[in-house]
């Protein structure tokens, strides 16, 4: 019983297609695979001369000593590269027809045709293949492409003026990878004052096997302006490990506003290393809305740096780890403006084995005066062969603020199931109203398909588990 | 006996970002002891035996703590071993007093071995104090504890040290089934305050309930590692900390529960507040709960910054200023400490804040 | 009328939130040396945000009006220069202040609103204030509400009332969460301060067990953020038969 549940929760995203048309790069990483990647992609000389001293970096720089165990992780057996023939169209019907068919599956062009997004972009493994934008979206001057398309164009030198300045390759080793044989992501520019209205939605998905996805998002809401953006991800299982490593760099600028919203499905064999930054300016606001259900291990930590004076950041975060899953999943903020303010709210659960850290970091700074800073985590054990961690970290150095932390753990309280038992409802009713409870307060602020997606793998994973 | 090594201390036990440099703190290594310091002790009885060397059966303990290079260091040399042990059902009434007055240039080792028989209960406090604000000195303490079936021990440490004084101080405990320890920790002094507890709740019904008092003042670095691991059913654990920081104090506190599996029914509980009364201090936080089973509760609360607006409007409310209400923490922290222990040290501690003060 | 038997004076005050929020409009309140008055209202009409804006919280804002007490105008001070001009305010849910024990407290702030007074006096009426509360010794020696019950802060307010002595006391639901027992200890306490004969006390409160046990001078509604109607101690009767459905209407004329 459990099993066959398990297997329906994954199967909406647990279907592979053949690789046809696919030219492979031998497995590795050596300066000479980094060249081939950039002239494929006939880039600009500056990105080759950035993948190279980035490359150099990643071979300097050290696994991190702290956090899940990835010592089964071998770069050098991961085929970094891994191009699908196929061109970007901003047609569905010119995507290849197996590709096509993945998406629609996922239920992205349907998202689109309903309105429910105002652009969409999909990548299948390294490249892009397929991304649009509404008319009136792009009328009022916004820029929705692919990153590598875009750097050829008019937005270049914004490009380059961005490109990996909020995320160094110095910053930690993946991110050195990443800087090295980044391929594919998007590109978003809203002029100022322009309020998107209905959300921007790229999906990324990733369908070879012991492959690496590593796609680089930048985004810049100017002055005033405002944008959602959903992130989506998945791919089926495959028996090798799959290496994810991408990086989000988002700049909100003078009183603009962004709503980062993350659905992140891997396949449980993924190791997923993503790097996700933002720097907010006076005034701006970011909000991070992050779901992590799938990966075997995941390294995820949106960084929200408040660099001018009432910026605002806030994060709400659900992570749900079963059998085989090591997901250590958090947040960092950076006070470093006067009035700054953030808000940590997130919710983890622990079932069939799994493990799931929440890991935090707070910084203020000696002129962040007046800024106030709050978390709060709660961990939900579902039995007693999981595990649960919170690490959280608060660096405060100016005396006039306030930080709060509050961090809570604990299993199905036996006196609920017991007053909603009284109530008519069987134990694994119970169980299942109560854990929805728990999740609720995130996962209503997720996109509302994902909310219901959440709730249905709460309801297969109790009834699997308690059957 | 020299050690010339940086002996790594305090470690988180599980670790974190290395950038926030938390994940351990270095005791200098260049030491070595010089004359031995005896302590005064009061109240001995013919319960309570005394022994110049240590508690074999006490090494153990050292598991509490495997990444520590400092601990094990400062028993292998220790130039003061003392065994204390209580008598099994003895009920002590009169406190146990330990007290230290620290010359110039002392450096010394020690390490203080406690074994309770089942049943007992008693009080034992450790003071240690500088016989001159000015004096220099470096102080490195171990304090080891086995706790019998359903034994009762209050453990209190005061750290009364002049400004120039460095003070090391690491408790290990394992308590079994039903025993039950408090330890209250009395930072008010020193240079450098290195201090730790490690308390294992290994039986059935284990508690602990550890309170941490601190005044961070006069460029002090203040380091802390409190870790309450929970194997025992029902075993319940408190830990609080309550500081005060100004004058340039450096303070970092770490405080982990860690359920380990099996220990059903466990609850633990962490506290820290912080309150900060001037700019240029530095205020790290690091509390842990690491969870290896389900039936357990764990919880954790921590406020850090100045007096919060609600606080405050009560205090305003009553008429007391801003000014008023900031002094009012710290006499209330100095009162706390002075009612904590016997009145004699009462003024030796008002002494001393009016030592720092100048 | 003799002015000078004038306590507290309030004029057309309307007061808003810090952000701007308009809570309280055009409140008029006057309250006689010796007098205790009831302040009643739906729930939401705003009267916490009364008692607390009375003693200038931060958080909200005096944006027309004045407050006159002892014929000193008070609009413009702290909460701190409030109280030491002689207002007082029991709160309604007084907040835990881990870190500050209860004797200090009280000690502090008594030998700042009263500085003659000695360590010798104040011990004893900390004492007697105790005594005639019912509120154990050990609670004194506890951090600030850190472990007590919602009965047992009442009580500490009450105690601090007593002590501190103020001109006026607003006393903001003091009797929720206390039993019948208790609430007879609450009368005893009111008593207690007032025996002068001049002070004022404004009391929030709908519990008939409290008022019926009191001399009350007037009674005031309060329903979003007006005051509709004034009258003698009838009107609490009419509250509790009744409701507030006849003064909603009043309010909402008010505000059409």
């Amino acid at each position: 019983m459990a099993k066959a549940t398990a297997q329906k929760t994954k199967n909406i995203y647990d279907f592979k297609k053949d690789e046809n048309n696919v030219e492979k790069l031998q497995s590795g990483l050596t300066p000479d695979i980094v060249k081939e990647i950039s002239a494929k992609k006939g880039e600009p000389q500056w990105m080759l001369e950035h993948r190279l001293k980035s490359l150099s970096i990643y071979n300097e720089l050290k696994v991190p000593n702290w956090g899940p165990d990835i010592s089964k992780l071998d770069i050098d057996n991961i085929v970094t590269y891994v191009r699908s023939t196929a061109k970007m169209a901003d047609d569905w019907q010119n995507v290849p027809a197996d590709i096509r068919d993945t998406f629609e599956r996922l239920g992205i062009p349907e998202a689109e045709k309903n309105a429910a997004l105002s652009g969409v972009g999909a990548q299948y493994d390294s490249e892009l293949v397929y991304h649009n934008l509404q008319d009136s979206v792009a009328k009022q001057g916004v820029i929705y492409c692919g990153i590598e398309e875009a750097l050829k164009g008019p937005y270049a030198e914004m490009i380059k003026e961005h490109f990996m300045h909020l995320v160094p390759p110095s910053d930690h080793k993946f991110a050195a990878l990443h800087g090295a044989v980044w391929s594919g992501g998007s590109f978003v520019y809203v002029p100022p004052g322009v309020d998107v209205k209905v959300p921007l939605q790229s999906y990324f998905r990733l369908n070879s096997p012991g492959a690496g996805q590593f796609e680089h998002t930048l985004i810049i809401v100017d002055k005033n302006a405002s944008l959602h953006f959903i992130e989506g991800c998945s791919a089926p299982k495959y028996n090798v490990a799959n290496l994810h490593a991408g990086c989000v760099e988002l700049f909100v600028e003078e009183g603009a506003r962004l709503r980062y919203s993350t659905i992140e499905n891997w396949s449980k064999n993924m190791f997923n290393l993503n790097t996700k930054r933002a720097i907010v300016k006076e005034g701006g606001n970011i909000e991070w809305v992050s779901g992590s259900f799938g990966s075997h291990i995941s390294y995820l930590y949106p960084m929200s740096i408040l660099s001018g004076a009432h910026a605002k950041a806030e994060f709400t975060g659900i992570t749900f780890a079963g059998e085989g899953q090591d997901l250590d999943t958090g947040a960092k903020i950076v006070h470093s403006a006067p009035y700054t303010s953030s808000v940590i709210n997130t919710k983890s659960l622990s079932k069939a084995g799994g493990r799931s850290t929440f890991r935090s970091a707070i910084t203020v700074t000696a002129n962040a005066h007046q800024s106030k800073a709050s978390v709060s985590c709660q961990s939900l054990m579902l039995d007693d062969i999981s595990r649960s961690d919170t690490i959280p970290l608060m660096d405060v150095r100016c005396d006039d603020v306030n930080v709060g932390h509050e961090a809570s753990i604990g299993t199905i309280d036996d006196d609920t199931v017991f007053y909603l038992m009284s109530r008519g409802l069987s134990e694994t009713q119970a169980k299942t109203s109560i854990v929805n409870g728990f999740a609720n307060p995130v996962s209503k602020e997720l996109p509302l398909e994902y909310t219901m997606e959440m709730n249905n793998l709460i309801k297969l994973e109790m009834e699997g588990g308690l059957g | 006996m020299n050690c010339q090594e940086n002996l790594i201390t305090n470690v988180l036990p599980v670790p974190t970002w290395n950038r926030f440099a938390v994940n351990n703190t270095v005791l200098k290594a260049s030491f070595s002891n010089k004359d031995a310091v005896f302590p005064h002790i009061t109240a001995l009885s013919s319960h309570v035996h005394l022994t110049s060397k240590k508690n074999e059966s006490a090494a153990k303990l050292f598991a509490l703590c495997p990444s520590d290079k400092a601990i094990a260091k400062i028993d292998a040399d220790c130039a003061i071993a003392r065994s204390i042990s209580i008598t099994k059902d003895a009920n002590l009434k009169e406190p146990l007093i330990i007290d230290f007055s620290l010359p110039d240039k002392t450096a010394q080792c020690e390490t203080f071995d406690i074994s309770l028989g089942e049943n007992s209960s008693c009080e034992i406090i450790f003071a240690y104090g500088s016989d001159n604000f000015s004096a220099k000195g470096d102080h490195r303490c171990l304090i080891r504890i086995l706790a019998a079936k359903g034994a009762k021990l209050k453990l209190k440490t005061l750290n009364a040290l002049g400004a120039s004084f460095s003070h090391y101080e690491a408790i290990l405990a394992s308590l079994d089934d039903n025993a039950a320890m408090s330890l209250q920790q009395m930072v008010l002094g020193g240079k450098e305050a290195l201090q730790s507890a490690y308390i294992e709740l290994k039986g059935t019904g284990a508690s602990s309930d550890i309170s941490v008092n601190y005044l961070g003042h006069s460029e002090q670095k203040i380091d802390f590692n409190h870790v309450t691991r929970h194997l025992g059913a029902k075993s319940k654990s408190q830990t609080v900390l309550n500081g005060i920081l100004q004058k340039g104090a450096k303070k970092t506190a770490r405080a982990t529960i860690d359920f380990v599996h099996g220990c059903k029914k466990a609850s633990g509980n962490e506290t820290e507040n912080v309150l900060l009364l001037d700019k240029n201090i530095v205020n790290k936080s690091v509390p842990l709960i690491l969870c290896d089973e389900d039936n357990v509760i764990g919880n954790h609360g921590t406020t850090i910054g100045s007096i919060d607006n609600q606080t405050l409007f009560y205090m305003l409310s009553r008429g007391l200023s801003q000014a008023e209400a900031n002094k009012l923490f710290l006499d209330s922290l100095i009162e706390k400490c002075q009612k904590s222990m016997p009145e004699s040290f009462s003024e030796r501690i008002e002494k001393l804040m009016g030592d720092y003060d100048e | 009328m003799n002015t000078s038997q004038t306590l507290l004076d309030i004029k057309n005050l309307s007061i808003a939130s810090a952000e701007g929020k308009p809570l309280l409009h055009e409140l008029n309140l006057k309250i006689e040396k010796g007098q205790t008055h009831v302040l009643m209202g739906p729930n939401g009409a705003g009267k916490s945000t009364f008692g607390s804006s009375l003693l200038a919280n931060p958080a909200y804002k005096v944006t027309a009006g004045k407050i006159i007490l002892n014929e000193r105008d008070i609009t413009n001070l702290a909460a701190d220069k409030r109280a030491q001009s002689g207002l007082f305010l029991s709160f309604q849910t007084p907040l835990a202040v881990p870190g500050v024990s209860v004797t200090s407290f009280l000690n502090a702030a008594a030998k700042n609103l009263h500085e003659d007074m000695t360590s010798r006096v104040l011990r004893k009426k900390i004492q007697e204030a105790a005594s005639l509360l019912h509120l154990p010794d050990e609670y004194l020696k506890r951090d600030l509400n850190v472990g007590f019950s919602g009965g047992e802060r009442k009580k500490l307010e009450m105690l601090q009332l007593l002590l501190l002595d103020p001109q006026v006391a607003i006393l903001d639901e003091t009797d929720s969460g206390l039993d019948v027992d208790a609430v007879k200890i609450l009368v005893k306490a009111i008593e207690n301060f007032r025996t002068s004969g001049d002070k004022g006390i404004i009391i929030i409160s709908h519990n008939m067990n409290l008022l019926n046990r009191l001399p009350i001078d007037k009674v005031h509604i309060l329903v979003k953020g007006r005051l509709v109607a004034e009258g003698d101690r009838t009107l609490i009767d009419e509250v509790d038969q009744n409701g507030f459905t006849r003064f909603e209407k009043l309010a909402g004329e008010k505000n059409g």
